[in-house]
């Protein structure tokens, strides 16, 4: 089954036509790259899967129903969830607040003015393993704006984790990190893929975390869907090798 | 301990207990013993209750301004409309202090809810200037239903009442009763803004402030939540607009005016917007300073005015922001 | 019937001068980002000054004079102290501005006065124009034109010059004007200083009809506000529009219902908030 299918989307501002005619499915549990030079479009099919705005032309399905229009709130409680390519995060909290608000969202008690203890309990325990999971342990009690810009990142996907996405987009998940991060990163990628069999689509610039560990490969171009494949498939395309490969290595 | 520890304080770290709660040990003392100690520097009581009813009032305004991030300037609507409340009840209804309390708080808080509804449909200072226009809504109304308010003459005729338990009596018309009185609400209120806070409502509150698109991509309706914290914030600026009423045994369009919204925000920036406590310091040295101006010139609004411009020029984060961002450092 | 028409024209006049305030509240909030609200008290000043300086150089040239003297001093107010508050929360020039209100309001009346003064018009405009329509002054007439003439001149400058096209540039994009090499400051102090022209003259056309008090500016501010808000943001056409609505509403109510002629400002405004969020011209998502 697929978790995620874009049906002949299309989308312009005013003229100029940023998306045309664009069909993808995303299996449950698939690890997507979506690839392209910039401008390609790839941000706005971010925006439009997202729900901050709705598609000129076409539908999107996720898990087989209608999403075209739904706010970004109701696509989240469904379960499909973003991050951004600027971090968005609660820069004067806590790494730990961050994720604690995340998780009381999750369980649904933000009218709460009260927590039983157990409640409290249950809530420091989840934010403490979701700590865990991405590795900031260390850091929880840093102001999440003044963190190295890779952990600022990390502090968004426990955020986002928190509510416990079957589908999640990464907005360049790597951008502006450095080699050591980098892999961290990759990692805790591989590792929500494995062992939660989370379902991601991401945008992604470095040629080798794509090759590395994506199951397939959307290359946009233009607004147009150029290529789709295995990366086996994408890096033998020779129309992708043209268009984006060639000028990017 | 970083800055900003206290916008979300999580119940989980901390210093020490004692030294977590030794500010408020200090802070509650030295209210309980206002009596004893405010003649000694040159005041009196009921000044004292009127910081009090201040401080209440901007706390809960900071609720929306400092920890929401809304920045409503018409905050003394609610006040006023709770002090009509009250004030038109003792007169035309019944003689009962407590009751005109509830009816007070009920009529501030509800309108605040209602019209709360009507300036969330949109942010930024758009918003600010469609709280300051509703607020002016009620100003208006207040001055020209001449009939059941006095118009601008303001209301009067009725008077704050004694409470009888049984035999014993409480004499409200005692200032130093009185005095202890407000500050049992001013406790309510406290604990009211300090239990939500340290909630998960609080908790939403702040990140609204923080970051509405991740709020939103968490899976909230931002809005939803600036309306319950407009609600909140004006029913606890109504509970201290029903004890300015009794107070004063008066009320005026005054109470209602935009002029005295200005007041309750810059109380908020002076004493600190993104601390507990800094709405009530701000409002002391307000209050105290508003108090003294005005007794020896006329042109006190003047220098008010000029308190204005250097706050927001010198210290925009407040004394105890600024004491904060010290020994963050 | 005369009574009414009586109250629609009073009204349409007292709109006209929040439109002008509006317009200058408009275009402040528009480029400059705040909310100012010192400009009621700028609008008293420009009728106190004129005030003064009519037995000097008559009424004509009190009404050249005056607003723009009170455009000079908003000017160097600019650049002294709303200048540093550019990019920073928007609740912080809103408190300065509150708290320059005060201390000009103060200064007001520490110079001319608390108490009401009389601002005469020359005397061939004072006269009614028709004996049935008694409420035709010159005056009232004088006031429709020339505010016309103002809001057009205002709007000829912001389409046909190239200060005014950078203004309306600067409004919807600030960051591409930047990019351009356009020097922001110097566009954002000439827009305080043309807002703060257009309130100058609401307060000398306001002086003729109203009279002069230290509070006359704070009295015309709120409905501005109204105005702002019903035209809607970001909309200079808006903000005219709004006042003259609300303004001759206000004056239909009179009619039937005086005691609720204020009150049918906020009424409008809650129902424009209620129907259409973003005002009558206003566009979606600006300044929010």
């Amino acid at each position: 089954m697929s978790i995620l299918s874009l049906r002949n989307i299309s989308r312009s501002f005013g003229s100029l036509k940023a998306l045309s005619d664009i069909s993808m499915e995303i299996e449950n549990g698939e690890l997507r790259a979506l690839i392209g030079p910039n401008g390609a479009g790839k941000t706005t099919l971010f925006n439009l899967v997202s729900g901050f705005f709705p598609p000129s032309e076409g539908e999107i399905l996720f898990e087989e129903h209608s999403i075209k229009g739904m706010p970004p709130e109701k696509l989240v409680q469904r379960g499909m969830i973003r991050t951004f390519q600027v971090t968005e995060i609660f820069n004067d909290l806590t790494v730990y607040q961050n994720i604690e608000i995340a998780m009381e969202t999750a369980l649904g008690l933000n009218l709460r003015p009260w927590l039983s203890r157990s409640r409290r309990r249950e809530v420091a325990r989840e934010v403490e393993a979701m700590l865990e999971t991405v590795n900031l342990a260390d850091q929880a009690r840093q102001v999440a704006g003044a963190l190295a810009h890779g952990d600022q990142r990390l502090v968004e996907i426990a955020m986002v984790l928190s509510r416990d996405p079957r589908l999640l987009l990464l907005d360049e998940p790597t951008a502006g990190m450095g080699d050591e991060e980098t892999h961290r990163m990759t990692e805790l990628i591989r590792h929500l893929h494995r062992e939660r069999g989370i379902a991601m689509l991401f945008i992604e610039h470095d040629m080798n975390i794509i090759f590395d560990v994506a199951d397939r490969i959307t290359v946009l171009d233009n607004g147009l869907l150029l290529a789709e494949g295995t990366p086996s498939d994408i890096s033998g395309n020779a129309d992708v090798q043209a268009a984006y490969l060639g000028t990017e290595a | 301990m970083s800055g900003t520890e206290s916008t979300v304080p999580a119940a989980s770290f901390g210093a020490t207990p004692i030294m977590r709660l030794l500010p408020s040990l200090i802070i509650w003392s030295l209210l309980l013993s206002v009596p004893f100690w405010m003649p000694l520097v040159g005041g009196y009581t009921a000044l004292a209750s009127r910081v009090l009813i201040f401080g209440l009032a901007a706390m809960g305004l900071n609720l929306l301004l400092g920890f929401t991030g809304g920045l409503s300037f018409g905050h003394a609507a609610y006040f006023g409309l709770g002090a009509y409340g009250t004030g038109l009840m003792l007169k035309f209804v019944s003689g009962s202090t407590p009751l005109a309390i509830v009816v007070g708080v009920l009529v501030g808080g509800m309108a605040a809810t209602v019209f709360g509804l009507l300036t969330i449909r949109r942010r930024g200072i758009y918003f600010a200037m469609i709280t300051i226009a509703v607020g002016q809504m009620f100003y208006f109304i207040a001055v020209r239903w001449n009939s059941l308010t006095g118009g601008e003459d303001g209301l009067t005729g009725f008077s704050r009442t004694n409470i009888g338990f049984g035999q014993a009596v409480l004499n409200l018309h005692h200032t130093i009763t009185f005095y202890y009185f407000t500050l049992f609400f001013f406790a309510i209120g406290c604990a009211v803004v300090w239990r939500v806070l340290h909630s998960p409502l609080g908790h939403t509150f702040v990140a609204v402030r923080e970051n509405q698109r991740r709020l939103r991509f968490l899976g909230l309706s931002v809005g939803f939540y600036i309306w319950i914290a407009f609600a909140l914030s004006g029913t606890v600026a109504a509970l201290a607009g029903t004890l300015y009423a009794l107070l004063n045994n008066f009320t005026s369009p005054q109470d209602l005016n935009w002029l005295l919204s200005g007041d309750f925000v810059i109380i908020c920036v002076l004493g600190g917007m993104r601390t507990f406590w800094g709405p009530p310091l701000g409002a002391t040295i307000y209050v105290v300073v508003q108090d003294y101006l005005s007794s020896i010139t006329v042109n006190w609004m003047a220098f008010i005015g000029a308190l204005f411009v250097v706050v927001v020029l010198f210290f925009p984060f407040g004394l105890l922001g600024l004491l904060q961002r010290r020994s963050s450092q | 019937m005369e009574l009414l028409l009586f109250n629609i024209f009073n009204g349409l006049i007292v709109g006209l001068f929040y439109a002008l305030m509006a317009l200058g509240l408009s275009l402040i909030l528009g480029l400059n980002g705040i909310i100012n609200f010192a400009n009621g008290s700028f609008l008293a000043l420009g009728g106190y000054l004129a005030f003064t300086l009519k037995p000097e150089i008559g009424f004509w040239g009190a009404l050249v004079a005056s607003p723009l003297l009170a455009g000079l001093i908003g000017l160097v107010i600019e650049r002294g102290l709303i200048r540093p508050l550019y990019g920073r929360d928007p609740l912080y020039s809103l408190l300065l501005t509150f708290g320059l209100a005060m201390i000009i309001q103060t200064m007001l009346r520490m110079t001319w006065g608390a108490n009401g003064l009389p601002f005469k018009v020359p005397d061939f405009m004072s006269h009614p124009l028709s004996q049935t329509y008694f409420f035709l002054t010159g005056y009232r007439v004088f006031v429709v034109v020339l505010t016309i003439l103002a809001a057009g001149s205002l709007f000829a400058l912001l389409q046909f010059t190239r200060v005014g096209v950078r203004i309306r540039a600067g409004n919807s994009d600030l960051e591409t004007v930047s990019a351009l090499g356009i020097n922001i400051y110097r566009l954002r102090a000439v827009n305080f200083g043309l807002g703060i022209l257009m309130a100058g003259l609401a307060g000398v056309l306001a002086a003729g009809r109203l009279g002069l008090t230290p509070t006359m500016g704070a009295s015309l501010l709120m409905p501005s506000f109204v105005a702002i808000i019903v035209g809607g943001v970001g909309s200079l056409m808006g903000s005219v529009l709004g006042g003259i609505i609300i303004g001759v509403a206000s004056g239909i109510v009179t009619t039937y219902y005086p005691a609720a002629s204020q009150v049918v400002i906020y009424l409008i405004m809650a129902v424009v908030l209620i129907v259409r969020p973003r005002g009558l011209l206003g566009q979606e998502g600006l300044l929010e």
